[in-house]
This record gives structure tokens, sequence and C-alpha cells, in this order.
């Protein structure tokens, strides 16, 4: 069912802008069309212009940027360690990442200047990839990959649940639920300054080897005879990922499953090569995760939503999906 | 047959080791008229308030962890120095008082461990008003034995008190705290806030008590004043990173310390003269303009 | 013309030895078909020569040493076709052929009409163009050993270097693959295959190299090569050995005492 590349990338464009739109128009205050029109052209009321271009457009822009990161993440891992369940979250990065931001923000590092709590977050998520690395990084069995997976997710998110509690700040443990789940609720500009450069660096590392990630179909020998230097080609892909999901979960949390679903869902529709789901998969992320931003706002409970929780359900059936299909082989 | 007897014979006298143990255990209660109690005991944050400031430091037996705490107790100097006691039954047993105060004593968790035993118990109740305040302050100067301390300080509160103007000009409050809760009518902040001539944005929205609004919402509603407490100026995690959002810069900000605020004590005159004087500045800043 | 010299090659796995003081010249224009018992080290003896795995002594490919050859720059020489046709994700059969070429392509470039014409050459060579766009996973086992040998000559390299091509494959498809590879070598290609089948060897090579326990013990024709002698030495088998027409034949009689 492969559908023409730019058909492809035009419809996935298209969700986006609907998604950004939505992401704009919803929110607990309800403003009418009128205003919201007004604000954008500059004639806005203060309170119009206030809450969209401080409130909903940094929230708008970071569903989309932690949305994109997350799905090139999840399409770019799946290609290189050849294996259709490997996603951010799935492997630990996401918790790991997270566990390096509370650290920093819960014991006054990030105090020190605004660029020590993406730092902290990037080397956490490096940390993880290395012991990742290191506990099944010769492997061929997908299971390995996935049990060291859990492994190290256990691990940082006991490490987050240690670390609020030990925090000096007595509220810090009730926000526990944001790091291990993810919300976009309350960010500001400022929180699309930290992530949007680590997004940049990451996803241009992820995007560079779509060649190499295809000549691996033929396994890691008959790549490197096409040529491929697949040392360089994993430091690329284990720095990639880490900057840029360190940066997003930096100011979001560990949102997971956008990795797993979105490639999947793109999968089928394109020639199936590794390199042509990469882009498709950051601009379908980047819809994906806005709509369960939007989500979150709509479904009226007391404490808005946590994005993990939409995106759980929405991943889990994914999940289930490919093991009843591939049960034979495990 | 024989052993049987040996058994019996040990046994008795146990069972009267054990009987005269449990009876001399049980206390007497303390006829509360005979002297001033000098063993007290409090087991609430804000029952220390009181007891600090109206009771001899001699009598005070045990205060609450809190109780040295700077951010969260008016009293905190007055407290250092003495016994901290956690939650535990077991402290307050060996101390063996013979006044305990809490908010309330009777119904605690403590004092439900310790239902075999009858102690000297007064129990408070939780101040939403400045005339609360008082009955609360007479209370305690009794139970202590200094009520004329009491009378004292009630009416040096209420001297000070109406020296206070009311300076608010039926502007919008909003008393805003982590992750955005907002404090509602009935409350002592809300008194606080009626009597510096303020409208409480909670009873303008018609909230209860205590709820929750998001900063759109905030935004929205454009309060005239936000109240913080102090120590979210700084901050520390989501809940105060929320507070200081670039959306609510526009609004003046009105900041005084929880520890003057979260008890009903003698710390509400404090945070009066502190609410006053912040937004007398604001004003004469309006009115320079 | 490409050559590929081993000169006293030894390659260790782990702690282990398993090619030892190996010397051997291959020139182009001919079949060369590496033989031995499993676990001689034959494929090894071939990941070695593609720098897949470290070496010492000197492989030279046209005079110069693989380890310090940009692995682009090999790749373009030397192209390879693992044993074990793995394919890791479903690709159509054009797609998969199309990889072959990926040597030649400079960095953000996409396919040019020159690869375009080195696929239709490589499909056709192999056969496969009914199989263009089918997807290469749900071939049976000859027809995705076909695909992935037309993968190997898209790359169109003036060497060839195939691992076991005749696993799992049936008589008749074995032929077409052995054919295919002696045909390149006649048009001019340098061609190893690592070899199980000595009998398939031995008609189609015209030089066999005799691996055993990692040392080269026999290295000519295949008349030369695979005498009684060193198939008892070797396999460890009692074999008789006719010569019927240019290839001799080999039957193995049992295992010699």
């Amino acid at each position: 069912m492969t559908i023409s590349r730019p058909l492809l990338i035009a419809g996935l464009i298209a969700l986006t802008l609907a998604a950004a739109i939505g992401s704009i128009l919803f929110g607990p205050v309800h403003l009418s069309l009128a205003r919201m029109i007004a604000a954008f052209t500059g004639h806005g009321d203060r309170i119009a212009t206030t809450i969209l271009l401080e409130l909903r457009l940094p929230r708008m822009l970071l569903g989309l940027g932690v949305g994109a990161m997350l799905g090139l993440a999840g399409a770019a891992l799946q290609g290189y360690l050849r294996n259709p369940l490997a996603e951010p979250s799935v492997l630990g990065t996401s918790n790991a990442a997270s566990l390096g931001a509370v650290a920093a923000l819960y014991f006054g590092l990030a105090a020190l200047h605004p660029v020590v709590l993406p730092v902290l977050a990037v080397l956490g998520a490096l940390l993880s990839l290395a012991g990742l690395s290191a506990l099944a990084g010769r492997s061929e069995s997908p299971l390995t990959l996935i049990l060291a997976g859990i492994a190290i997710a256990t691990l940082a998110t006991a490490g987050v649940s240690l670390a609020l509690n030990l925090s000096p700040n007595p509220f810090a443990a009730m926000e526990i639920m944001t790091w291990l789940l993810g919300s976009l609720e309350n960010r500001s500009f400022e929180h699309v300054w930290i992530a949007y450069p680590c997004i940049a660096i990451g996803g241009l590392l992820l995007l560079w080897d779509g060649r190499a990630l295809d000549a691996l179909t033929l396994g890691e020998d008959g790549a490197q005879a096409l040529g491929v230097d697949l040392r360089r080609t994993r430091i690329r892909l284990l720095l990639g990922t880490a900057i840029g999901v360190g940066g997003a979960v930096a100011v979001s949390g560990a949102i997971g499953f956008i990795g797993l679903i979105v490639p999947h869902l793109v999968r089928p529709l394109t020639d199936r090569s590794p390199s042509a789901i990469l882009i498709p998969s950051a601009i379908g992320g980047a819809a994906l995760l806005t709509f369960a931003d939007v989500a979150v706002r709509l479904i009226d409970t007391r404490n808005e939503l946590k994005l993990g929780v939409v995106t759980a359900f929405l991943g889990v059936p994914v999940f289930l999906i490919h093991l009843m299909r591939e049960r034979r082989l495990w | 047959m024989a052993s049987r007897i040996r058994i019996a014979a040990l046994g008795l006298p146990l069972l009267a080791l054990g009987g005269a143990i449990s009876w001399a255990s049980t206390d007497a209660p303390t006829p509360p008229s005979a002297g001033k109690p000098k063993r007290i005991v409090s087991i609430n944050l804000c029952a220390d308030q009181l007891v600090l400031a109206l009771a001899d430091r001699e009598q005070i037996a045990g205060v609450t962890r809190n109780a040295t705490d700077a951010e969260m107790s008016g009293e905190s100097a007055k407290a250092r120095g003495l016994p901290v006691l956690k939650n535990s039954a077991e402290q307050i047993l060996a101390i063996d008082p013979d006044l305990i105060i809490g908010m309330p004593a009777s119904r605690s968790a403590p004092m439900r461990a310790l239902k075999g035993h009858s102690y000297n118990l007064l129990d408070l109740e939780t101040a939403n008003t400045v005339d609360e305040i008082y009955v609360s302050i007479r209370q305690t100067a009794a139970a202590v034995g200094h009520p004329e301390r009491g009378d004292a300080l009630v009416a040096r509160m209420q001297a000070q008190l109406a020296g206070i103007g009311r300076s608010g000009g039926g502007k919008v409050a909003a008393y805003y705290q982590r992750r955005g809760f907002m404090t509602g009518t009935g409350t002592l902040i809300d008194d606080l806030m009626r009597r510096m001539g303020l409208v409480n944005l909670a009873a303008k929205l018609g909230k209860p008590p205590l709820s929750q609004l998001s900063i759109e919402e905030m935004v929205a509603a454009r309060p005239d004043y936000l109240i913080v407490e102090s120590a979210t100026d700084k901050v520390a995690d989501q809940g105060t990173e929320m507070l200081h959002h670039p959306a609510l810069a526009g609004i003046p900000r009105i900041s005084i310390p929880q520890a003057w605020t979260v008890c009903g004590s003698p710390a509400y005159v404090d945070a009066a003269r502190g609410m006053a004087r912040q937004l007398a500045r604001f004003q004469d800043r309006t009115h320079a303009r | 013309m490409v050559s590929i010299s081993l000169e006293q090659v030894g390659v260790s796995l782990g702690r282990r030895t398993v090619v030892r003081n190996a010397s051997a010249t291959f020139r182009a224009g001919a079949l060369a078909g590496i033989v031995g018992p499993n676990g001689a080290g034959k494929s090894t003896l071939a990941r070695a020569m593609l720098a897949l795995v470290p070496h010492i002594g000197r492989i030279l490919v046209d005079d110069a040493e693989v380890a310090t050859m940009p692995r682009a720059e090999l790749a373009r020489r030397v192209a390879y076709l693992p044993q074990g046709q793995t394919l890791h994700w479903p690709l159509t059969v054009e797609r998969l052929v199309e990889l072959g070429r990926l040597p030649h392509l400079a960095p953000m470039s996409r396919i040019g009409d020159a690869d375009g014409a080195a696929i239709e050459r490589a499909i056709e060579r192999a056969d496969i163009a009914a199989l263009r766009d089918r997807v290469a996973t749900e071939l049976s086992g000859g027809e995705r050993a076909r695909v992935l040998l037309a993968r190997a000559l898209a790359v169109e390299a003036p060497a060839l270097i195939a691992d076991e091509p005749l696993a799992s494959l049936d008589p008749g498809h074995q032929i077409d693959v052995m054919e295919l590879l002696h045909g390149e070598a006649r048009a001019g290609a340098l061609v190893i295959a690592v070899l199980h089948d000595l009998t398939m060897a031995a008609r189609y090579c015209d030089r066999l190299v005799l691996i055993d326990r990692g040392t080269i013990v026999a290295d000519g024709t295949p008349a030369e090569v695979l005498t009684p002698a060193n198939l008892k030495s070797v396999y460890g088998i009692d074999a008789r050995v006719e010569l019927a027409g240019d290839w001799p034949t080999v039957t193995a009689l049992g295992r010699s005492r």
C-alpha cells in the first residue's frame, strides 16, 4: 500500500497543521475566533494576546518539536537496532534523561545556569545508551535488547523517585508523575529555547545516516562491505538520540510510545526501507503528540491528564498487535 | 499433678504483679485548677504558636518538628532549644505531660494510641477569622495558667490592627500557591484580604475554599494583585516555576511569609502589616505616574 | 586488472587463531573456489579480505592494504555476498538491488541514470525481472539467493567475493548461480566463492584453494587439489575421484580409518 512520497509528506504536514491549529484553539479559557484573529494580527486585547502568544504558542511549538524528535528517534533506533520495538522510552533513554533533569532541578544545579538542565538530561540519556550498548550491544536477539531496556528504564524510574524524595524541597515528591509520564502544561518560551537547539542538533545527527540504516538491512557485515563505517554511524546515532531526546525530556518529562507507534503506522505507506520512514516519522510524531496534547486539554479532569497516559493508551495496542503477529518468533 | 501446682504457684504472683503495674500506670487526671501546668506538650504547629507566645519557657515540655522552621513557624526563634516531638505516642508517654494542646488533641493520632490513659487535653479550633484567633488565644492562656497574658495579647493585637488602614480600595486579589492552588472564602487569608479592603478573586469566581486555577484562567481573570507565599519567590520546582511564567509577569505581587498565614496566631498582625505596606507602595507608584 | 594478494595472513577471533600464514594471489578473469571442512576458516578468510575482521600480514587489493583503505573505496573495488541470506526489512526486490549502488553514491545524492542502468543489468543477469515488485522477504530460498546475488552484482565492482552462495538451493538453482559466477569471471571479473559442495566447486572453478584448520594445504586446479590423499587428510573420508569431461567428480565412500 505504498503511496508516493510527496503525497505522504504532504498528508502528514496537513495533519500536523491541523494539530497545531487545534493546539492554539483549545485551552481552559474559551476565546472567540474574532478575539484570536485580532490577537494574531496585533490588535488584540491584552488577555487574548497573553494567552495565545505566551501560553498556547510555546506549548504548541513544544508539542511539535518534542513529538518530531521522539518520532524520529524511534524510527532511527528501529532501523539501527533492526528491531521494530525499539524506541527511546522502551529502551529506558527517556527515563534516564528524566533522572538527569530531576537531579538538575531539585538539587539546585539548574539555578547555576539555564544550560545545566538540558546538559544533565542529555548526560542521563547518554549514560543509559552506553549502558544499553554494554548490556545488549552485540546481541542479534530482540529479546535481549528489550530486557536490557526494561532494566535500565526501571533503574532510572527508581532513581527519579529516590531523587525527588531525597530532595531538600518538600514539594518535589509531588512532581514525580510529571517527570515519569510527561506534561506540556505551563510551558513558556524559555522552555522552547532550551529544547529546540537540542532537538535540531539531535535531529540532524539522526537524519545523516539514512543510507547506513538501509545498508544494515543486509546485516552488519553486508553493510560494512557496502562502505558503511559502522563505528561512526553508531556514535552519530547514540549522540543524536541522547542530545535530541535529552533536550526534549528536559522540558516535557518522559513521554512514551510516540517513537513506537508512529514508525509502525508510517511504514506500510512507504517502501519500508529504514531511511524512507525517518522524515515521515518526525512529522507524524509532531502531529500525534500535538493531538494528544489537545486531547488532555479537552478531557475534563480536575488535574490535567498527563501526556504519557494518552500515549500509553495509544501505544500499548500497537505493542500487542505486534506481539500477536510475531508470537511465533519469540 | 505436682507440676501443675508448681505452674499455678508461679502464675499467681505474676498475675498479681501484672495487675499492680496496670493499676499504677493509670493516671488520675490532674485537676485543672491545681496550679499552672508544668509539662505542656503541643502536638500541632498552630498550637505551638500560641503556647510559645503565652506560656513560660520552663512550662513547655515539647513542641512539633516544624516549630523551629522559620519558613513555617512565626515563633521559630522562641522555639529554638526546646524539645522537639515526632508524631509519636511513646514520646508523649515518656514525658508524662499535664497538658496536651492540639488542633484537635483528643482525636489526633498519638492520642488515639494512648486511649487507655487520660490526660488533660485542650482542643483548639482552626481559626478562620481574627475573632476566632482571639478565642484561641484566650483558651490557651487560661489553660497554661496565664489568663492575663491572653487578654493583654488580644488587646495589643486589636490596637495594632486598628492602626492599619484599609488600603485595598475594593481591588481584586488572588492568593496563588504552587501548582496554581488558590485560596477561597471562609479562610484566614480571605479574612486578611477583606480587612485590607480587597476582593478575593475566588469569591468573585464562586470557587470553593481551595481550588486550582490554570495560568490561562488567571490571565483571563486579570486580578489587580497576586498574593503569594514568599517561599515561592525562588523557583525550586515545577510548582513554583509555574508562578513565574511570563504570562503572569504583568500582575503586581504581594509576598507574605507562609509562617504568618498558615496558622491563626499573633503573626496575623505581621501579615496584615506586611500586606498593607506592600499595597501602599504599589498605590504610591500608581499615583506618582 | 584487479588482483587480490594475501601475504602470510593470520586472523584471530578472540583467543583462537582461525587462519594462519595464508598466502595466495587471485587474479581477474578466473573463478577461484575456497573449499575445506566446517570450521576451517574459509568464511573468516573471506571476511578478512573485506576488512571485516582484523588480520596480521598483508592483504592487498591492487597493491593497497585493505586495513588502511577507506571503506567506501574498498566497497567500490570488492563486492561481498555474505552467507546466511540476512534480510532485516521487507524491502521490494528492486529497492534491495538498489542498495548495491551505495558505494557509488555521493553523500546527499539520489540514484542517477548510471545507477539505474547498473541495476537493470544486475536484474537481467540474475534473471529476476519477474520478481521486481515482490517483497524480498516473501520469496523462496532460491529466489532470495538470486536477488541477493543481483544486489552484489549491482555494485559492478571488479572483484566479487561470495560466501556460500549455494546454501539452501536446489540443484537446478545451484547450477544457475555457479553459471552466473563463472560468466562474471569469464567477462573479466575477479570472483572468489567459498563453497561447501566439492563437485560444484570442481566443475565450475578454474582454481581451488583447500584450507584445513586455518592453513592453505593445496592451491591449484581442481584436479590437482582434489586428490584422494588430500581428501583423506583434510576431510577424513575415503573418496573416489573420477575425471568426467574436464572436471573431477568426487564421490565420498566412507570415513577413513
